[in-house]
C-alpha cells in the first residue's frame, strides 16, 4: 500500500478537557500554549506530526470566531518556549480587534505513517490537533482522517500490515497526552467512516466474508 | 380529598357504593374542613390550641392575599394563601384515602413518557404529558376518578411519611420496601393503574377517625404541591385565578413556602449515586454518552425566544433529599442540580439554584419549544408492512441526488439498524416534506453507515429538521450543509436567511444521559466555530434522554460560560423539560 486516501471529514477524534482558572487578560493562551506546545513534543516523538506552523482563530468574548486567523510559523517547532509561543501570538492579533482572544491553536506540519511493507511515507497532514481555550478552560482535540489507523481500509478490505504498523503509535500518543498533561482521553463520536474508542479506533464485526465497511461511497 | 368528592370514605376506608352514602360522606368532609379551621371539639380540653388555630388561619390566609397584592411578595403570597386554604380543606380525608404510596422522579418520568402515546407511539407528541391511569379534567370538565387517586396519592405519599411506620426512602429505580405495617383491613383502590398498583406493598395507612394522623402545615403545603403538580387542568385554572403567577412559582414550592427538610444534597437517598434511569419502554439509561451528530454554530446577541414559556423558577429551594417526592403522575421540570433523585456530588450546591435561574431558562418541553417529534425507536422498517413498502422507500429515494449503492446501504439499515428507528426515519422519509432542503441527500447518506449511533444522529437531524417543516417552515429554507473539509467544521441543520447574521445553525446531538452533555458540548462549540457558521446564529441541540433534574448545576456553570465566551446558545430538550442557555435566547428565527 503506498496511497494514502483520505476522508473528505473527520474519520475519528479524540478530546480532553483541562480546567483552569484564567491566566488573565489573555483568556488562558499561555495555559494553551503550553498544552500545545507538550502535545507537539508527544506528536514529534512519534513521528506523527513535527510541528512548523500554528494557525491561531481569533475569537470575541460573547461572539466567538470573527473570521480572522493568524498563520504562524514555528521554525524552533515543539521546542519553541511557551512565552516566545504567546509572544508571537498577541503580535499576530488582529490590529482592528485589540480585545480580540486567541479562541483556537491548531498545530501543522508533517507526519509519517508506515505502509504495509515497513517503509515510511510522508504525509503534509497526516494527523489534526488543536487546542481551543477560554477563560475557564483549555480543550484538546486529536483526529485523523485516513484509513491507517483502522483494521479495514476505507473500501473495507482488511489492511492488518498497515494497522499494526501505526496503530500502535496513534495509541501511544493519546495515551502520553493522557499522562502528561494529567488529562482522561474521551473518543469523540462515530463517524461513516470509523468508530473510535479510548485509544485507537474499534474493530468492527466484518460484514462478509471477512471484509469491513465500504465507506467508499463517501470519499 | 377523596372524601371530600363523595367517593372515599376516610372513616371505613373504603370507597362508597351510593350516592346516599357519597352524601353522607360529603357531609361529614365539609364538617371536616370546617373543624380544620376552627377546631371547636377541642375548645374544652385545649381552648389555646382552638382559638390559636383559629387564629393563625385567618392570619395567614390574610397575610397571603395581602403579600399577593404586592410585587415581591406575589410569590410567596399566593402560594401561602392557597396553601392555608388547601391545609383547611386538606384535612378532608386527610391520610384516610387509600394508600399508595409515590414512587420517585425517575418513576414519574417513566410515567410520562411511557404513557403519552404521541411520545414514544408514532413520533408524535403529547406536549401535556400524562401519566398512565390518571385522569384529570375530562374534556367535558367532568371530574375523573383517577384524579382524586392523584390527590390521594400525594396525601397518602404524606401520610407514609407521618404515620408510625417510617416512609421508605427511595431511590430513583427503587421500588418501596415494605415496613411491615400493623395488620389492618387492606383498602380497596379501584381501577388501579399498572403502575401506582406497583406501590401496594407500602406502609398501610390508619383506619379510623381516631387513628387519622394530624399533618403539618408544611406537609400539607406538599401535598397541595403534589397535587397542583398533578393536575395540569386545575393547575391551568389556578393560572386564570392568579394571573399565572402561580406558574412562575418552583413547582416544589411547599419547600419555598415553608422548608420542611434540610438536605445535603443528593447523597441522602439510599439509592443515590448508583441510580439508572428507565426509559419509557423499560430499557436501562446507561451513561454510556453514545451520542448521535448533528450541527451548528452562534452569532448576535440573545434575543428572547417568541416560543418560550419559560417556567422560572424565583424561590430557592430545599430539595427533598430523603425520597418524599412522590410518585405517579408527572412533575413540571425543576431546575436540575440538588434534587431528590440527583446523585451527583457536583451538584451539591444549596446556593446554586438561584444561580441557575439567572443562567438558563427552563420550560416545558411542548410543540412550542420547537424539536417536539421525539425518538421513536419501537421499530425499523418491515418488508411486510403494507404501509410502507420497501420498493416505495426506493422510489422515494430515486428522486434524491443518492448512488443505487447509496440507496441500498440505507435500505437496507433502515430495515436492520439496532436503534430501532427505522420506521420512524422512512415515515419522515416517505413524507417528502424535506426533499426541498438543500442537499438533503448528504443527510440521508448518513443513514447508510454501518454505524447504528451514526444512524441515530442523523435520525436526530431529520426529526429536527422534520420537525421545523411541520411547524411552517419552507424546506427551501432548510440546508444540511456539506462538510466543508476543514477539520472540526460541521454543521447539522442550517435555517437559511437573507443576511447571514439571522442565519442560525444548529449542531444537534442526541445523548443518552448528562453525561453526554458533559462530554460533548465543547465539541459542539468547535463545530460551529468553523467557517461554515462564522457569522451566524449558532445554536448547540441536546436531546438528552433523561430527566432535567439529572443534571448537575455545575454543568449548567459550564455551558454557562462557555456560551459566554464562544456565543453559542445552548438548548437542551430534557424527556421532561427544555432548558436554554443563556436564558431566553432565541433558538429560532421568528
Amino acid at each position: 500500500m503506498t496511497r494514502l486516501l483520505s476522508s473528505p471529514e473527520t474519520t475519528a477524534a479524540w478530546n480532553w478537557e483541562i480546567e483552569t482558572e484564567s491566566d488573565g487578560e489573555n483568556g488562558n493562551l499561555g495555559r494553551g500554549a503550553r498544552a500545545a506546545l507538550s502535545m507537539a513534543e508527544i506528536l514529534k516523538k512519534h513521528g506523527l506530526l513535527d510541528l512548523s506552523q500554528m494557525m491561531v482563530s481569533w475569537h470575541r468574548a460573547g461572539v466567538g470566531p470573527i473570521g480572522f486567523r493568524s498563520l504562524i510559523s514555528m521554525h524552533e517547532g515543539a521546542s519553541t518556549s511557551p512565552d516566545d509561543l504567546v509572544q508571537m501570538i498577541s503580535a499576530s492579533r488582529p490590529a482592528g480587534y485589540t480585545d480580540a482572544l486567541a479562541g483556537q491553536l491548531e498545530l501543522l506540519g508533517p507526519g509519517v505513517w508506515i505502509n504495509n511493507e515497513g517503509h515510511t511515507k510522508r504525509e503534509q497532514k497526516l494527523i489534526g490537533a488543536f487546542l481551543s481555550m477560554d477563560e475557564f478552560a483549555v480543550w484538546g482535540t486529536l483526529w485523523v482522517m485516513h484509513d491507517i489507523w483502522s483494521y479495514y481500509d476505507f473500501s473495507g478490505q482488511p489492511h492488518p500490515e498497515v494497522y499494526n504498523n501505526n496503530a500502535p503509535r496513534l495509541a501511544s500518543v493519546l495515551k502520553e497526552i493522557e499522562t502528561s498533561l494529567d488529562v482522561e482521553i474521551e473518543e469523540g463520536e462515530p463517524t461513516y467512516f470509523a468508530t473510535p474508542e479510548k485509544y485507537g479506533i474499534l474493530t468492527p464485526t466484518t460484514e462478509a466474508e471477512g471484509l469491513g465497511f465500504d465507506a467508499t461511497d463517501r470519499l | 380529598m377523596g372524601a371530600w368528592a363523595g367517593v372515599y370514605n376516610p372513616q371505613t376506608d373504603d370507597w362508597v357504593g351510593g350516592f346516599r352514602e357519597g352524601v353522607e360522606v360529603y357531609t361529614n368532609a365539609r364538617l371536616d374542613a370546617v373543624h380544620g379551621f376552627f377546631p371547636w371539639t377541642e375548645l374544652e380540653e385545649r381552648p389555646g390550641y382552638a382559638f390559636g388555630t383559629l387564629g393563625t388561619n385567618a392570619a395567614l390566609i390574610g397575610a397571603g392575599v395581602a403579600l399577593t397584592a404586592t410585587g415581591a411578595g406575589a410569590v410567596v403570597g399566593v402560594p401561602l394563601t392557597v396553601s392555608r386554604v388547601m391545609r383547611i380543606f386538606g384535612g378532608v380525608g386527610d391520610g384516610s384515602g387509600p394508600h399508595l404510596s409515590g414512587d420517585d422522579g425517575a418513576e414519574s418520568g417513566r410515567d410520562r413518557n411511557g404513557s403519552g402515546s404521541g411520545v414514544h407511539g408514532n413520533g408524535a407528541h403529547s406536549s401535556s404529558p400524562s401519566a398512565p391511569g390518571e385522569g384529570a379534567f375530562s374534556s367535558d370538565g367532568e371530574w375523573a376518578p383517577s384524579d382524586i387517586e392523584d390527590m390521594n396519592t400525594a396525601l397518602s405519599d404524606l401520610e407514609a411519611a407521618h404515620g408510625p411506620p417510617p416512609a421508605p426512602e427511595r431511590g430513583p429505580d427503587a421500588r418501596p420496601e415494605n415496613p411491615a405495617p400493623e395488620p389492618r383491613p387492606e383498602p380497596v383502590v379501584p381501577d388501579r393503574s399498572p403502575d401506582t398498583a406497583t406501590t401496594d406493598d407500602a406502609p398501610q395507612q390508619h383506619t379510623g377517625q381516631e387513628q387519622k394522623p394530624d399533618p403539618t402545615a408544611q406537609e400539607i403545603d406538599q401535598a397541595f404541591a403534589e397535587m397542583a403538580r398533578d393536575n395540569e387542568d386545575l393547575a391551568d385554572r389556578m393560572d386564570r385565578q392568579d394571573g399565572g403567577r402561580m406558574a412562575d412559582l418552583d413547582p416544589d414550592a411547599a419547600w419555598t413556602i415553608n422548608p420542611a427538610q434540610t438536605t445535603t444534597g443528593g447523597g441522602d437517598g439510599p439509592e443515590d449515586g448508583s441510580r439508572i434511569p428507565v426509559t419509557p419502554d423499560g430499557a436501562e439509561l446507561r451513561a454510556d454518552d453514545e451520542v448521535t451528530d448533528n450541527t451548528d454554530n452562534g452569532g448576535p446577541a440573545p434575543q428572547p425566544d417568541r416560543d418560550e414559556n419559560p417556567v422560572t423558577i424565583r424561590e430557592t429551594e430545599e430539595p427533598d433529599a430523603g425520597g418524599s417526592s412522590s410518585g405517579g403522575p408527572p412533575e413540571p421540570p425543576r431546575p436540575p442540580g440538588p434534587g431528590p433523585d440527583n446523585g451527583d456530588p457536583e451538584s451539591i450546591d444549596p446556593d446554586g439554584t438561584s444561580e441557575i435561574q439567572e443562567l438558563s431558562s427552563i420550560s416545558e418541553r411542548s410543540s412550542g419549544s420547537g424539536f417536539s417529534i421525539r425518538r421513536d425507536d419501537s421499530g425499523n422498517l418491515d418488508p411486510n408492512d403494507p404501509e410502507l413498502r420497501i420498493e416505495d422507500v426506493r422510489s422515494s429515494l430515486d428522486e434524491l441526488d443518492l448512488s443505487e449503492s447509496q440507496k441500498d446501504k440505507i435500505i437496507r439499515k433502515l430495515q436492520e439498524t439496532l436503534t430501532g428507528e427505522g420506521r420512524q426515519v422512512t415515515q419522515i422519509i416517505q413524507s417528502g416534506k424535506l426533499n426541498a432542503a438543500d442537499s438533503f441527500s448528504d443527510l440521508l447518506a448518513k443513514f447508510g453507515s454501518s454505524k447504528d449511533h451514526k444512524f441515530r444522529g442523523a435520525a436526530a437531524e431529520l426529526r429536527f429538521a422534520y420537525d421545523l417543516v411541520l411547524e411552517g417552515r419552507s424546506a427551501r429554507d432548510i440546508e444540511f450543509p456539506p462538510n466543508s473539509g476543514v477539520p472540526g467544521d460541521d454543521v447539522d441543520v442550517v435555517i437559511k436567511s437573507e443576511t447571514r447574521e439571522n442565519q442560525f445553525s444548529y449542531q444537534i446531538k442526541d445523548v443518552e444521559s448528562k453525561n453526554g452533555v458533559r462530554k460533548f458540548y465543547n465539541t459542539v462549540v468547535d463545530q460551529l466555530s468553523g467557517p461554515t457558521a462564522d457569522g451566524t446564529r449558532r445554536v448547540g441541540i441536546f436531546e438528552v434522554n433523561q430527566s432535567i433534574n439529572e443534571l448537575p448545576e455545575a454543568m449548567v456553570r459550564r455551558l454557562s460560560d462557555r456560551s459566554m465566551s464562544s456565543g453559542v446558545a445552548f438548548r437542551l430538550y430534557f424527556t421532561d423539560g427544555v432548558m436554554t442557555v443563556p436564558p431566553d435566547t432565541q433558538i429560532y428565527p421568528e
